[in-house]
């Protein structure tokens, strides 16, 4: 059975308009054996991040000597999708994904401060639902700004499809599962830079940027409501450790 | 409150401190937290420094000069291996989950005076506590840590005759059991000094 993604009405199936992101919720500093933790919601999609670093480097052949590694570990635990899968298998999209959330943070983080050191990031996905890719970077993101390691900018994340004749933001699991092309874009927001886009469908290059700027405004409110956060997780810390 | 990418001022008229970065003219910060300001001094030519204070604590690193409470692991005839766990009066973060400083007591660096005929076994035991000034940042694993000075060296020791008795300093080279009276050899920091 195929539904439709976008009624004649205008709403998504689960209620959305095709320009609405999903409800996010966040949370940092969880974890007091790390240095940074976040947990993020999308939806349905939950993700939840360590930070540790910057340190020395576990294995010392991978330390470089003008700046820091970003390692990242990506797993996906057994019951976040719909079918339970057992949870030793190395997955090569799991790679993928690892090695793109690298790129993506090797870029924002300021690694030229900590020369010989390792920066570790380990995403554990809790439950699946669609644009997996963009909630992680979210909340590596947060985990990073929690851990205090200095970024030029947050790096924010949404994905977006292409159906009939517009684009759709934040694709849940039964909108990516329909076979639309997804495109997800990470940027920073202050200087709207692109630093990871990525999309394994094919799209007409006609329909490539109306997609990419309704991920961009995607982005941009993601923005607003990460920096909400902050800044409300920080009044409360101060409130607790008053800042000498 | 600021956040990462926040504008901080031009450039022109602020020195970027810590936890800031310049781009295109501008200080922003690169963490969140609070801002400071410091006033501005003659080097400075009028900028004031600006930097961005985290609210979480960072954990403690030994740093040269820092002055670390260390627990003595090893005793060999040429270094003693300790695991460090204050730094500068603040306590490491658990050592189980993310790994201790190690740190190395080498036998020139146990006494200011005749350094050369040191007998580490009378100057450590395993399990001791000992206050140091770290005067290396080391080897890959280790920190070089020093006692030569009257207020370093062992503030903390059990007796090996009495079990779960604290040995008590009567002199700077020995401490007497008080259940037992043995007297054990030790490099004892003088207590007045902190």
């Amino acid at each position: 059975m195929r539904r439709e993604i976008v009624s004649p009405e205008g709403f998504r199936q689960d209620g959305r308009r095709p320009e609405e992101l999903r409800r996010s919720h966040f949370r940092t500093s969880l974890f007091q054996q790390v240095d940074g933790s976040a947990y993020v919601e999308q939806g349905n999609t939950q993700c939840l991040v360590t930070v540790s670093g910057p340190r020395e480097p576990q294995m010392r052949s991978k330390s470089l000597p003008d700046r820091a590694v970003v390692t990242v570990e990506y797993a996906v635990a057994p019951f976040s999708a719909g079918e339970r899968k057992g949870p030793l298998r190395t997955n090569r999209a799991h790679t993928e994904v690892a090695a793109s959330l690298q790129a993506t943070f090797e870029a924002a983080i300021m690694t030229t401060l900590f020369p010989r050191s390792e920066i570790m990031i380990c995403v554990q996905m809790v439950q699946l639902d669609g644009s997996a890719l963009a909630t992680a970077i979210n909340a590596v993101s947060l985990a990073i700004i929690d851990a205090g390691i200095p970024v030029t900018d947050y790096v924010t994340a949404c994905s977006a499809g292409y159906i009939g004749s517009d684009p759709v933001l934040d694709l849940n699991y039964l909108e990516e599962s329909a076979g639309m092309p997804q495109l997800t874009l990470a940027l920073l927001p202050r200087t709207r830079k692109i630093v990871t886009m990525a999309m394994e469908q094919k799209l007409h290059l006609d329909h490539l940027e109306p997609t990419a700027e309704m991920c961009e405004e995607g982005c941009l409110q993601m923005y607003q409501q990460m920096n909400a956060y902050i800044a409300s997780a920080s009044k409360l810390a101060t409130l607790i450790t008053p800042s000498a | 409150m600021v956040v990462p990418g926040h504008r901080l001022g031009l450039a022109s008229q602020l020195l970027a401190g810590p936890g800031t970065y310049i781009e295109h003219g501008y200080v922003l910060a690169a963490v969140a937290g609070q801002k400071q300001l410091a006033a501005p001094t003659p080097a400075s030519q009028g900028r004031r420094a600006v930097r961005v204070q985290r609210h979480k604590q960072a954990p403690p690193v030994p740093r040269m000069h820092s002055v670390v409470l260390a627990k003595v692991l090893r005793v060999t005839p040429r270094v003693a291996t300790v695991a460090i766990q204050v730094v500068d009066g603040a306590p490491c973060p658990d050592p189980g989950a993310v790994g201790e400083f190690m740190g190395h007591i080498r036998a020139q660096d146990v006494r200011a005076t005749d350094r050369d005929s040191v007998v580490m076994y009378d100057c450590f035991a395993p399990g001791d506590l000992v206050r140091c000034t770290v005067v290396s940042l080391g080897d890959v694993r280790n920190y070089f840590l020093s006692c030569a000075r009257n207020g370093l060296g062992v503030i903390l020791a059990k007796s090996a005759a009495a079990p779960d008795t604290l040995l008590v300093p009567i002199s700077w080279t020995q401490m007497r059991c008080p259940k037992t009276g043995t007297i054990e050899l030790r490099k004892v920091a003088q207590p007045s000094e902190t």
